[in-house]
């Protein structure tokens, strides 16, 4: 009874059509759990369903021990949430919108607030109204709404969605903070794999509402999965050198893509290959690891679901 | 719930159209105001009680002549021979041989609370409309009050306006009239019923054209706030609404000289006043507890339909 968060076979059906299936994972107080998925995948539904926005078809959802459904307020005490996007009064100054959301939980805390705005480095704006804001201030801002009331989980529908670089850095480090330092849990949806393995200690892949996979990161043991490795030799030289690694690593998958030689190897054989091949005589102009992109991952991922 | 009014209040307060519409209401009644004043006749050009009386006689001698020429409308002239006929024997002179006082400009300023009663249809409407478009509905949703508390939260908050800008019009309307015309010789209402002539005091003829405007413009607003609530469309809730209030009352007395049903109607009770005037009901068999009953019942089934929905509803802000 340690998760903040159960989802228990959850089902949600609009007009006859199943928009989530079978969905069930936990999230552990004092962990960053990313919801990874495509457009369309059901994110947003299911965190929708998670604050009771959306009802649930069938299954349940705990939040601390408390269902949602049947006992709202006090599951939702629990929680702290933007969903979709970080939506604040427009008419009314940052410190207002704060105080406005303090009141929804009982008795206005001048203390919390003040320390709110300056953890997410909005004192200086605080009598500013919101609709000057940027939309990575109102992203900071709907965090603060959202950790008002000191809850144990965090909701946070794609909150980078939108920020630049710096902003995505910040928000991640934030999220990173709050884990480690106050035990919080947060859940983070998102649609790029990339933010998912910087910001999180584990994620959940969903695909057209099912649940595919739940990849932990903290984990270890991953090296000694072969990596896709790109290696660019120049392009005259490409064919000649598929010929020269395949002699040399016959088990090993190799393919010729974007001009380039790919070859799926364990981590620790990338220098004595690299070394190898430079010894061949080729120049080597770029090597480096193959960030899949989300659409391979989910591909893998989904042809593995199949064959099995 | 008080901290959920709070909020309500706060929102409202710092929306400039609030204050755009206090202050329409401002230039109306300085509008009547001026109005007024140039149209006051001077102290001297009052006429005397010899006058008035010998004015009233006239009058009514030319209504005789009107009633017995006109059909239909003889009972308009049979009530204006007996008002005048009732001022002379009791010595209450007529709204111009007594000049303006504080209570004929506030009563003059009654007609503004159609006005405010668009205004007060307005806030209704958008009061719940507007978190859905901002997609602030989210947030309040997502925190421990029941969204029935939000909904309730969110009526009183505009039955609160509604209140506010009563007491703002009342308030201008009284210190501007006291200001300008002073409290004067009070004059009294004649009200007709059946042949028979009474009278009231004007402060409390007064009263009672306040107090029954306000259930008017609360049952309007009543239908606007669950309009907003069920379809989420500000722009349907004021429309009809408005229409409404614009057009249901003569639809309905229309309807009423034919039959006897439209008595069910809301607009047949939302004027209470008329059982207080000379003018009575547009159905003979109603009264004024008739009326209240059918508003009671409109009231719930406006309000049932509201949280119903807006329980039941799944929020989805999209876009
Ligand atoms: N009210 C609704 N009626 C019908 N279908 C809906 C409704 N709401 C969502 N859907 C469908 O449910 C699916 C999941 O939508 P959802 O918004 O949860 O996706 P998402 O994972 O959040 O995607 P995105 O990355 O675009 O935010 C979509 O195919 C969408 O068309
Ligand atoms: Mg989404």
């Amino acid at each position: 009874m340690s998760s903040i968060l159960e989802v228990n076979d959850v089902h949600k059906r609009i007009r006859g059509k199943e928009i989530i299936q079978d969905l069930k994972f936990s999230v552990e107080p004092g962990e960053v759990f990313g919801f990874l998925g495509p457009n369309g995948a059901g994110k947003t539904t299911t965190i929708r369903m998670m604050v009771g926005l959306a009802p649930i078809t069938s299954g349940d959802i705990l939040i601390d021990g408390y269902s949602i459904q049947k006992s709202y307020a006090k599951a939702i005490k629990q929680i702290g949430a933007i969903v979709e996007n970080p939506e604040m009064y427009n008419h009314l100054t940052a410190e207002k919108n704060l105080i406005h959301f303090a009141r929804m939980n009982g008795k206005v805390d001048q203390e919390r607030i003040d320390e709110l705005l300056e953890l997410v480095k909005l004192e200086h704006v605080k009598k500013k109204k919101v609709r000057t804001f940027s939309l990575g201030m109102k992203q900071r801002l709907g965090i603060a709404q959202a950790l008002l009331h000191r809850p144990k989980l965090l909701i946070l529908d794609e909150p980078t969605n939108g920020l630049d670089p710096e902003g995505i850095r910040m928000v991640r480090a934030y999220l990173r903070r709050l884990a480690e330092e106050e035990g919080l849990a947060v859940l983070v949806s998102s649609h790029l794999l990339s933010e998912m393995e910087l910001m999180c200690d584990r994620f959940a892949i969903i695909q057209d509402g099912k649940l595919i996979s739940i990849e932990d990161q903290r984990v270890a043991g991953g090296e000694n999965q072969p990596l896709p490795y790109q290696i660019d030799v120049g392009p005259e030289k490409l064919e000649a050198a598929v010929q020269v690694v395949k002699e040399a690593y016959p088990d090993l998958k190799i393919e010729e893509a974007d001009q380039r030689l790919t070859i799926y190897i364990e981590k620790e054989n990338v220098p004595a290959l690299l070394r190898y091949v430079m010894e061949a005589g080729f120049d080597l102009y770029e090597a480096r690891e193959d960030k899949q992109t989300l659409e391979d991952r989910f591909l893998q991922a989904t042809s593995k679901e199949e064959s099995s | 719930m008080i901290r959920l009014i709070q909020n309500e209040w706060m929102k409202l307060f710092w929306r400039i159209s609030t204050w755009v519409m206090a202050a329409i209401l401002l230039v109306g009644v300085i509008g009547v105001l001026i109005y007024s004043i140039t149209n006051q006749p001077s102290a001297e050009q009052l006429p005397s009680e010899a006058q008035w009386k010998a004015q009233l006689e006239q009058e009514n001698a030319e209504y005789q002549q009107a009633l017995e020429e006109s059909g239909s409308s003889a009972e308009f002239y049979e009530q204006r021979i007996a008002e005048n006929e009732y001022r002379i024997q009791n010595d209450i002179p007529p709204q111009q041989a007594t000049g303006e006082n504080v209570w004929s400009f506030m009563s003059t300023n009654t007609a503004l609370l159609d006005l405010l009663s668009i205004f007060v249809i307005i806030i209704a409407a958008t009061i719940i409309s507007s978190e859905f478009k901002s997609g602030t509905i989210k947030l309040l949703l997502v925190r421990p009050p029941s969204r029935i508390k939000i909904l309730f939260s969110k009526y009183l908050t505009v039955l609160l306006y509604a209140l506010g800008m009563l007491a703002f019009l009342f308030g201008v309307s009284f210190i501007l009239g006291a200001l300008f015309f002073g409290f004067g010789e009070s004059s009294a209402e004649l009200i007709y019923t059946d042949g028979e002539v009474e009278q009231r005091p004007q402060v409390l003829a007064l009263a009672i054209d306040y107090l029954t405007g306000s259930v008017n413009f609360v049952m309007l607003a009543t239908l606007a706030f669950a309009i907003s609530a069920i379809f989420r469309s500000e722009a349907m809730a004021i429309a009809i609404s408005v229409l409404l209030y614009v057009v249901g009352a003569g639809v309905t007395s229309t309807l009423a000289m034919a039959y006897d049903w439209p008595k069910f109607l809301l607009f047949a009770n939302t004027n209470l006043n008329q059982y207080f005037t000379s003018g009575g009901p547009p159905v003979e068999s109603m009264t004024l507890g008739f009326s209240v009953i059918v508003l009671i019942v409109y009231w719930l089934i406006f309000m049932g339909f509201a949280v119903w929905m807006f329980k039941k509803r799944e929020i989805s802000v999209t876009g």
